[in-house]
């Protein structure tokens, strides 16, 4: 083969021409095996479009299984920990699923279009393991990841924007709740769900329709501030909001070659998503043991963190000096105006009560100095806006 | 637990090893029903009709039922006796040649060139020695990696128990453990048709050749269950009958006739049974003497278990290669008398067997197959119930996935038998055969397997079938497993029903 083409290492989305014409900095990344825009213009500018305005960001890459067959809630149960039976039609659920060993594998979102029609989204793939589950249950699976194009419209415009472009009905979508909607003659699923904790939108279409949806949306919106945004400032708006980032916060099931370092969901706080009384599911019988054991190794917490630096991977240590525990994502946050931190702290650890300090080092033009932050526990979200449940959507 | 249920244990599958183990349970005081989908008991040693004879589905003689094991349920009191219990073998190789041996004997196998003679003795001793090891190792529930005291004390009885072999033996033993047999036999012995004969012990019944890995470690399982090739007065078919006598006088409950449909599981524990008329019939635990994937996926279901474990199960390598034929004789006259009292083997040498596998590995039954002939009616005239003679072939190797399987094995068993004994099919009156497929319809052995799960060392011991499993239990609790898919593996010896039992009864409950 002579097409250069062949040889790339990385996909372009749907919506490449768009993204690549707008991306000024020419900052790219490898998601999934696609490249992405990590930041376009400026990560500031992002990120407060996103709690300010409408931000626009291209999840194409984002892995889909459709999932569909008499079996599959019968599958998708065995599969989630959480009780998929729970879940009616047009809703979308926050999910997660284990090994054997009751560790996380990955989390997601879990979309039920009607009675035996599934949509699940992560970010690793999983093909072979959701095939090895399928074994014994009458299910189709099928990775769609290529076949729909993916976006997400956030921020407080955000409804603004879609009423603009012609989803009237818009502001009635309830949080987690699916439809259908038509953007210029286009139809298209919106959800509302979304990575930022805060009002927003994921908009699922076809490929070909990918472009002119871009179009109709930056039309309709600059009068709502609709702003592209990379991932740099999406990953600061879902530390906000507190949501777990897989390989970040917690490592995706396959990943790790060393045994002992998935987490149990019990131990990076989803202990709200493991339901014990829906019947079997895979990992069941671990995380029993390891709830009535209390053999949880891990505590996952957030932190308020004393002053304005950030505690970026910092160690965490007792008053006594002990280590006890480490941040796994941490920012200064511009909207809460504090230092935030998920930390995995040693099981046991109590932060106020043990004096837990972050170990933050940092560079000014070389001179470093260390900083013994004092941290105090706090609720997830950290940013957690009245607006992003309200229904109707978006009243001024 | 012990009152809200009808039965304490209800026992899935009328086979050997399903009667060992309520056998067992039964002597605990447990309630225990047998349930079998087959009108009668023995699973792939119940008896069928064939012709004037009632013959066994598919074992065809004793290759080692455990003495303790008989000895506990006193199977001679119930009626079992041997009609001969060590049928001594003749292999048959080219030009006519023949050679007389019997691994459960001490006698040096004749005739052999000075050279091997000479090494016979010291070469069997020291195969004996080894395989009491393996005898010791095979009448034990493996030990956890990770256990307790109990655990750790087995592992030290295990690891002196090799100490004790001295260090030369030791070492020896640990050089040709993971090896194969065509390597160990090439090194000692020239003749042919010794090392031919020999591999075939180690490859009978085993989806192996003499050159595939592990085939030393079932040559000394077939070592530690005695080397013998016994049948019972009656047949195959009486060994079922007495685990069964011994059974019911112990108060075990039979259903036969009765498929179970599935376990019945509530609140991740077993309730009992679902039978195929919908009956649900309840007990505190079930053991399962099916295969460990069948049990796991369609008597408990994949909904009930992990999706790893399931994958596992998926992968445990047991596709069966020996199909039986039997043929129906009018008469035996005129055949060499003295041979039909023996094991007769074709195996050529040791590439022939090869060669025969080689072609089973692409899908195809070989034209040079191994076969062992015996007369049943001969060695054991009780058999004789009518005016016609049996005789038995195994036949390997048969893929289970060939087409046509039993005719061309039949047809291959033809020209093979034809070579050892001139005549003998101008006598056929009628023949029968069962192929790997058909042990696997009729007895629901997945892969139709003589041990569910080929005998390798990553299916041995604390590996099998699978790591999760090799202490008999299923993860649901209340659900065991006792089939020749548990360790030590088939061949009909009762020890994976036992040890299963000893577990059942170890983990409490009832009584």
């Amino acid at each position: 083969m002579n097409d250069a083409l062949s040889l790339r290492q990385v996909l372009e989305t749907p919506f490449h021409a768009r993204t690549s014409a707008l991306c000024r900095t020419n900052h790219w990344g490898n998601w999934a095996g696609y490249t992405t825009v990590q930041v376009y213009e400026d990560v500031q500018i992002e990120y407060f479009a996103a709690r300010n305005a409408a931000s626009l960001f291209d999840l194409s890459p984002m892995t889909k299984y459709d999932i569909e067959g008499p079996g599959a809630e019968a599958f998708l149960n065995r599969l989630l920990t959480r009780d998929v039976r729970k879940l009616r039609a047009g809703r979308v659920a926050y999910v997660a699923w284990c090994d054997d060993d009751g560790m996380l594998m990955d989390d997601g979102t879990l979309f039920r279009f009607d009675a035996d029609r599934f949509r699940l989204c992560s970010q690793e793939r999983h093909l072979p393991w959701l095939l090895d589950s399928a074994i014994g249950f009458d299910v189709d699976i099928a990775d769609v990841t290529e076949s729909v194009a993916g976006l997400s419209l956030q921020g407080p415009t955000s409804c603004e924007v879609l009423r603009q472009a012609g989803c009237r009905d818009i502001g009635a979508l309830r949080p987690f709740a699916l439809d259908r909607f038509e953007i210029d003659g286009v139809t298209l699923v919106i959800s509302r769900t979304g990575f930022t904790g805060d009002l927003g939108y994921e908009l699922w279409l076809p490929p070909g329709d990918a472009l002119a949806t871009w179009d109709a949306l930056m039309d309709a919106g600059p009068l709502h501030g609709i702003t592209p945004m990379g991932s740099l400032a999406l990953d600061m708006t879902r530390i906000e909001a507190g949501f777990l980032q897989a390989n970040v916060d917690f490592l995706a099931g396959g990943r790790p070659t060393r045994t002992g370092r998935l987490r149990s969901p019990l131990e990076l706080g989803l202990a709200w998503l493991v339901d014990f009384d829906k019947g079997h599911f895979n990992g069941r019988r671990a995380l029993l043991a390891e709830r009535d054991n209390r053999a949880s190794r891990y505590r996952l917490v957030g932190l308020d963190v004393d002053g304005n630096k950030p505690a970026t991977d910092a160690f965490l240590y007792d008053r006594r000096g002990r280590e006890a525990g480490v941040v796994t994502s941490a920012m200064w946050s511009p909207t809460c105006k504090k230092s935030i931190a998920i930390a995995s702290l040693n099981a046991g650890v109590d932060v106020d009560l043990d004096g837990v300090w972050a170990d933050i080092y940092v560079s000014r033009e070389l001179r470093w100095r260390r900083i013994k932050a004092p941290c105090r526990e706090v609720p997830r979200p950290f940013f957690n806006p009245a607006r992003r449940r309200a229904t109707p959507a978006g009243h001024r | 637990m012990s009152t809200k249920h009808r039965y304490d244990a209800i026992v899935v599958g009328a086979g050997h090893n399903g009667m060992v183990c309520a056998y067992y349970l039964a002597r605990a005081r447990r309630r225990v029903l047998v349930v079998d989908a087959a009108d009668a008991v023995g699973g792939a040693a119940r008896p069928v009709g064939f012709g004037d004879l009632t013959v066994p589905f598919a074992a065809h003689l004793d290759y080692g039922f455990s003495r303790r094991v008989a000895d506990d349920m006193e199977l001679a009191r119930h009626g079992l006796a041997w009609a001969s219990n060590d049928i001594a073998g003749t292999a048959f190789g080219e030009n006519g040649a023949r050679l007389e041996w019997s691994l459960a004997r001490d006698d040096t196998p004749s005739p052999l060139p000075a050279r091997d003679a000479g090494r016979w003795p010291a070469f069997r001793q020291r195969m004996a020695r080894f395989a009491s090891v393996i005898e010791d190792i095979a009448g034990r529930v493996p030990p956890c990696l990770r256990g307790d005291g109990a655990d750790a004390r087995a592992w030290l009885a295990i690891a002196w128990r090799l100490r004790r072999l001295g260090a030369e033996d030791m070492r020896e033993f640990l050089r040709i453990g993971a090896i194969n047999i065509f390597d160990v036999l090439e090194e000692t012995f020239d003749d042919r048709l010794l090392k031919g004969a020999l591999a075939t012990e180690a490859v009978l019944g085993h989806g192996l050749a003499p050159r595939s890995p592990n085939s030393v470690l079932t040559f000394l399982m077939r070592m530690a269950s005695g080397g013998a090739a016994a049948l019972p007065r009656g047949g195959m078919t009486a060994l079922g009958e007495a685990l069964r006598s011994a059974c019911a006088a112990r108060g075990v409950e039979f259903r036969l006739g009765t498929a179970v449909k599935r376990i019945v599981i509530e609140n991740d524990r077993a309730a009992g049974v679902e039978l195929d008329d919908g009956e649900i019939v309840s007990s505190s635990d079930v053991v399962s003497s099916a295969d460990a994937r069948t049990t796991g996926l369609d008597l408990i279901g994949a909904a009930h278990l992990d999706t790893g474990l399931v994958r596992r199960l998926c992968n445990v390598r047991g596709n069966g290669c020996t199909a039986r034929v039997d043929l129906l004789l009018d008469d035996v006259g005129g055949l060499e008398r003295d041979l039909l009292v023996r094991r007769l083997l074709y195996a050529g040498d040791m590439d022939t067997l090869e060669r025969a596998f080689n072609d089973s590995k692409y899908g195809n039954v070989s034209s040079e197959p191994l076969v062992e002939l015996v007369f049943p009616t001969v060695i054991d005239p009780a058999q004789k119930t009518g005016r016609h003679h049996l005789a038995t072939a195994l036949v390997q190797y048969v893929p289970r996935t060939a087409d046509d399987a039993g005719e061309r094995a039949l047809d291959a068993a033809r020209g093979v038998i034809g070579r050892m004994l001139p005549g003998l099919f101008e006598r056929v009156v009628d023949t029968r055969t069962v192929t790997p497929a058909d042990v696997e319809n009729a007895t629901g052995i997945h892969g139709g397997h003589w041990h569910h799960a080929e005998i390798a060392l990553d299916q041995f011991f604390m590996l099998r079938p699978v790591p999760s499993l090799a202490r008999y239990a299923m993860p649901v609790a209340g659900t065991w497993l006792c089939g020749a898919a548990m360790h030590p593996g088939g061949g009909i010896s009762g020890l994976p029903g036992r040890n299963a039992a000893a577990q059942v009864i170890a983990s409490g409950g009832r009584p």
